[in-house]
């Protein structure tokens, strides 16, 4: 009897450990590595990533794609992301600090190569039975993600015919800027 | 004695027991065999899949960014069709029919950033095709004419393929996965 209830503690910590390194562990070491490699870029700010973080973080593509990234964060107020991108394939990826991705676009879905997206915090359940039906409305418009993480990180992927251009379009991406978003009155 | 034995024994089990499956299940079910050889394995990605969680830690465990599923698909493979462990001292033959994407890229890892003369990557943009559209590719530590990748370190390497999903989003089963013969050692 004995040895079985250190059978099921031994059982009950295998999962605890298994799920952790599965769901937990994975999203720290990630945030740690990228804060290694981008130490010195802070938050709410927009960043084309150097060749030698890019083949850390993204070794799977060649060293002539260029990708632009902004780690933001929402504790403050909304972010907003002015995306000025050159003529050609292109993609943007929102994803939480976890690496969950969020939201998507494309060069074709989105037919534009200038654009603005606001990145925001999801209502709570509370908010949600407490917005107004007008509110909504205004919500509503525009380019908007909403995040139910306050951390997180936009990706911009930019394909270079050969690595020569690597700098042209590194140049047009840097355009882009990432900033806590302006209020209208 | 022998009870406090039993108490290390099943702490120690139950932390090794999680840690070793969950690095076991990263890999087993967070990805899956593809192609006609099987010995490609395509990390799904995709949201609400049991795969999901595995597959996205086995790119954050290693402080990478995961590739969103609705824009890329990531296939890898450290075995040749008869196979062998893929090996640096070896030159081997990718061909491949069937990569009418958008965009593509075929690269050899591992990477090594102090190696700046790495060729470790071709790409949809710079690939040459022959006049069926048939693809070629070596992959050998010396130069080879012709579509040409060249591993950057020394010892067992592994094949990426990352596919854009941008034009229309491909099943695992409709791609053509490149074959990989070995052409000597």
């Amino acid at each position: 009897m004995r040895n079985l209830y250190w059978v099921i503690t031994a059982a009950v910590l295998a999962i605890i450990v298994h799920i952790s390194m599965v769901l937990f562990a994975p999203g720290f070491l990630f945030e740690r590595n990228l804060n290694r490699l981008a130490s010195d870029v802070p938050d709410n700010t927009f960043f084309i990533l150097p060749v030698t973080a890019q083949s850390a973080i993204f070794p799977e593509y060649p060293s002539g794609t260029v990708f632009g990234l902004c780690r933001f964060n929402l504790t403050s107020g909304p972010v907003t992301l002015d995306a000025n991108l050159p003529d050609g394939i292109w993609t943007l990826t929102v994803y939480s600090r976890f690496g969950r991705t969020l939201y998507t676009v494309t060069d074709e879905q989105s037919g534009v190569d200038k654009f603005s997206l606001q990145l925001a915090m999801a209502p709570s359940i509370f908010d949600v039975f407490s917005l107004k039906e007008d509110e909504n409305e205004i919500e509503a418009s525009g380019w908007k993600v909403l995040s139910s993480d306050e951390r997180g990180f936009a990706v911009f992927w930019v394909p270079a015919l050969d690595k020569a251009m690597r700098e042209s379009l590194s140049e047009t991406l840097s355009r882009s800027s990432c900033g806590k978003a302006t209020t209208t009155s | 004695m022998a009870r406090v034995s039993v108490k290390i024994f099943s702490v120690l089990c139950g932390v090794v027991g999680g840690w070793a499956s969950a690095l076991s299940f990263i890999d087993s079910v967070g990805s899956m065999p593809v192609g006609a050889a099987g010995n490609w394995r395509m990390w799904d990605l995709a949201s609400g899949t049991a795969s999901n969680p595995y597959a996205r830690a086995h790119f954050l465990i290693e402080g990478r960014v995961p590739p969103a599923q609705s824009l890329f698909q990531v296939y890898t493979t450290s075995l040749d069709d008869e196979g062998s462990t893929l090996s640096s001292g070896c030159v081997y033959k990718i061909t491949a029919g069937g990569l009418e994407s958008r965009w593509w890229s075929l690269s050899v890892g591992p990477l090594n950033s102090q190696d700046k003369d790495s060729s470790a990557a071709v790409t949809s943009d710079e690939v040459v095709r022959g006049p069926d559209r048939s693809l070629d590719v070596a992959m050998a530590r010396y130069p080879v004419a012709g579509n040409w990748i060249r591993p950057a370190t020394e010892g067992t390497l592994t094949l990426q393929l990352v596919v854009s999903n941008v034009d229309e989003p491909q099943a695992a089963g409709d791609l053509k996965l490149p074959t990989v013969q070995r052409v000597s050692c």
